[in-house]
């Protein structure tokens, strides 16, 4: 399940962030130092991850740490899939 | 006209005839980690001016502000202007490289910064003028540690032992209001920052009369939305603090989210919002504005960037019982021109105007040949008045403003006096709201060395970078990763074509317009076959 959604989060960051180009991009690569991630696009990302997973995001979810890495949003999505309910 | 430095009164006593007298509890500035009273940001003031005066801040020193939007900031902001000196506020999400340009080019010695800013300032290389720091925290949490900082650093607590007594006026302060209060940092052609300088004078100005437009009083709370560093937020500071008004910091994790910042609107009671459209836009596909409301606001200003009308429709209606303004004016002239939106808005409108000169300001429109234009024609917006900035400060040479000054805007007049705006005369772009000039994206990209040439397109409000490459290898993560570590996150562009070549015009430079229209059309096929066309000559 989590190497699925590593994939298409990756997936995500490379055709949105980086224009189609995946070369360097690792998931511990950090994505806000590398200037791929600001406030709008942490915006468009945090819709994808409600809609992709039915995850519901809370404010206190949202910060710096949890969108850095690819792993990191992988991880957050994890947590949230395993704590909403099903059917939601 | 008054000095900014004296619109929080010492005790509970209106600073100006016009405000009502507050209670002493009143708050000025509610913060997302708590909030100041008047007299509390009056004390935290006048401390911040004595320790600044101990570490040698003397009249006319440039004082750095990189901090967060919260109280201390404020407070740090009225301190080094009751010492006499000039504050300077850097974008809290500004890598350490750019905001080191700023401080070596306005020749800065003190720097107010945030404890988590401090290690990257510290940790960054080149050369470091500070020579001291005061930090809103405790120096001993900072990593790395602080003896690594060539300046002296002085804790808050430092600042919270010092005496609230006002400061005794030094013999070198003029206290006029034709000093420089503040130099904001805006995008520059050529790579390097550009610094407005800002009087006493030209910020009351503005100040006085936007307060007196919406009658601001102390029942007024004031979403502080816009960033320190970007020249919305003199409203939001002064204009509050002029008529006893509450500060309510809307913080940088709700100010990205329209659902958020609707919540916000509504819990905290805001009557007065003043935004890029951009954030109220994104207010409105949040759905719940148009729902549920925000009864408490009353008046919407909204400037930076043109508001398309379907979206300023929506918001109106979602608004019934606000008032909508229209401000204009670049850096350099603060507000100048202002247009009340009238309601309704006729369904036949299709863009509003820019209104009329405000702030005592006068407005000539000017054609190529330099004489005012006949009526209804479209020709260079010249400005007049007490909002022309002093000059651009450049180093120190502090080259005065031309007057009028030639705002780089083209307009035309309304046969009922309105101006309609007609776009930019420069490569100068409005991202999010935020001033770009194109050519310093460019020649940021141009810096790194394996690119050969870049030229920045802004569509649809984002920035994209058409790239040639010289070294092959070079990925768009890694041009992404050096453009964020010199250029603020809103500059970094947001798509990197990379092409073999660029199209050229007759006379071998790089066709702008063609790579343009490849950029708007998405069409990244469309420029390598221009290329091809120019190579095979079949001109």
């Amino acid at each position: 399940m989590s190497t699925q959604v590593a994939a298409a989060i990756r997936t995500y960051v490379v055709d949105t962030w980086l224009s189609g180009d995946g070369r360097g991009l690792t998931d511990d690569t950090d994505l806000q130092e590398a200037g791929a991630l600001d406030s709008l696009s942490a915006l468009a990302l945090m819709s994808f991850l409600e809609e992709t997973y039915k995850i519901q995001l809370e404010p206190t979810d949202i910060h710096a740490e949890a969108f850095r890495t690819v792993n990191a949003i992988t991880a957050l999505v994890a947590r949230k899939t395993a704590s909403t309910p099903h059917g939601g | 006209m008054t000095r900014l430095d004296r619109l929080v009164a010492p005790i509970a006593q209106p600073a100006r005839p016009q405000a009502d007298a507050a209670s002493p509890s009143h708050v000025a500035v509610e913060g997302p980690s708590g909030s100041l009273t008047y007299v509390e940001l009056d004390a935290t003031a006048n401390r911040v001016a004595r320790t600044l005066r101990a570490c040698g801040v003397q009249p006319g020193d440039r004082v750095g502000v990189w901090l967060p939007r919260s109280g201390q900031a404020i407070a740090a902001m009225l301190g080094a202007l009751r010492a006499g000196a000039v504050y300077v506020p850097l974008d809290p999400s500004s890598p350490p490289s750019r905001v080191n340009l700023i401080v070596r080019d306005c020749g800065m010695r003190h720097l107010v910064i945030a404890p988590q800013l401090f290690g990257s300032w510290v940790a960054a290389e080149g050369p470091d003028p500070i020579e001291h720091f005061v930090l809103t925290g405790d120096a001993a949490k900072v990593e790395p540690a602080p003896l690594a900082a060539r300046g002296v650093v002085h804790a808050w607590s430092e600042v919270s032992g010092a005496s609230d007594a006002p400061l005794p006026p030094s013999p070198g302060d003029s206290h006029s209001p034709d000093d420089l209060a503040y130099i904001l940092y805006t995008s520059g052609s050529t790579g390097v920052p550009k610094g407005v300088m800002l009087s006493h004078r030209n910020a009351s100005a503005f100040v006085d009369w936007a307060a007196d437009l919406i009658e601001l009083g102390p029942a007024d709370r004031v979403a502080s939305v816009a960033p320190f560093h970007f020249d919305l937020s003199v409203f939001d500071i002064w204009s509050s603090l002029s008529r006893g008004a509450t500060i309510v910091i809307v913080d940088e994790a709700t100010v990205v989210s329209g659902p958020r910042m609707v919540d916000a609107v509504r819990k905290r009671g805001i009557t007065v919002w003043y935004s890029v459209p951009t954030a109220i836009v994104l207010m409105l596909e949040a759905g719940q504005l148009g729902i549920e409301g925000a009864p408490s606001l009353r008046s919407v200003f909204f400037a930076g960037e043109v508001f398309p009308i379907k979206h300023l429709r929506r918001a109106m209606d979602a608004l019934p019982g606000a008032r909508f303004f229209n401000l204009f004016g670049p850096t350099e002239t603060n507000v100048c021109t202002a247009y009340a939106v009238p309601r309704p808005l006729p369904h036949e409108v299709t863009a509003i105007p820019i209104g009329r000169a405000s702030c005592g300001d006068t407005a000539i429109i000017v054609g190529p040949d330099g004489a005012e234009v006949a009526p209804g024609e479209v020709g260079e917006l010249h400005i007049d008045g007490p909002t022309v900035m002093l000059g651009y400060w450049d180093g120190g040479r502090r080259t005065p403003a031309k007057r009028p000054y030639p705002t780089g805007d083209y307009v035309s007049q309304r046969p009922d006096g309105e101006l309609m705006y007609h776009g930019r005369r420069d490569h100068m772009v409005k991202v999010h709201g935020f001033r770009v000039e194109l050519g310093e994206v460019e020649a940021t990209l141009q810096s790194h060395p394996g690119v050969r040439e870049a030229v920045v397109v802004a569509h649809a409000g984002e920035l994209v970078a058409v790239v040639v490459l010289s070294d092959s290898a070079l990925s768009v993560l890694e041009l992404k990763r050096h453009c964020a570590r010199r250029i603020p996150q809103h500059m970094v562009p947001r798509g990197v074509w990379l092409t073999p070549t660029l199209p050229r015009t007759s006379n071998g430079k790089v066709d702008r317009v063609r790579t343009e229209a490849a950029v708007r059309n998405d069409d990244r096929a469309a420029l390598e076959s221009v290329a091809l066309d120019a190579m095979g000559g079949t001109s």
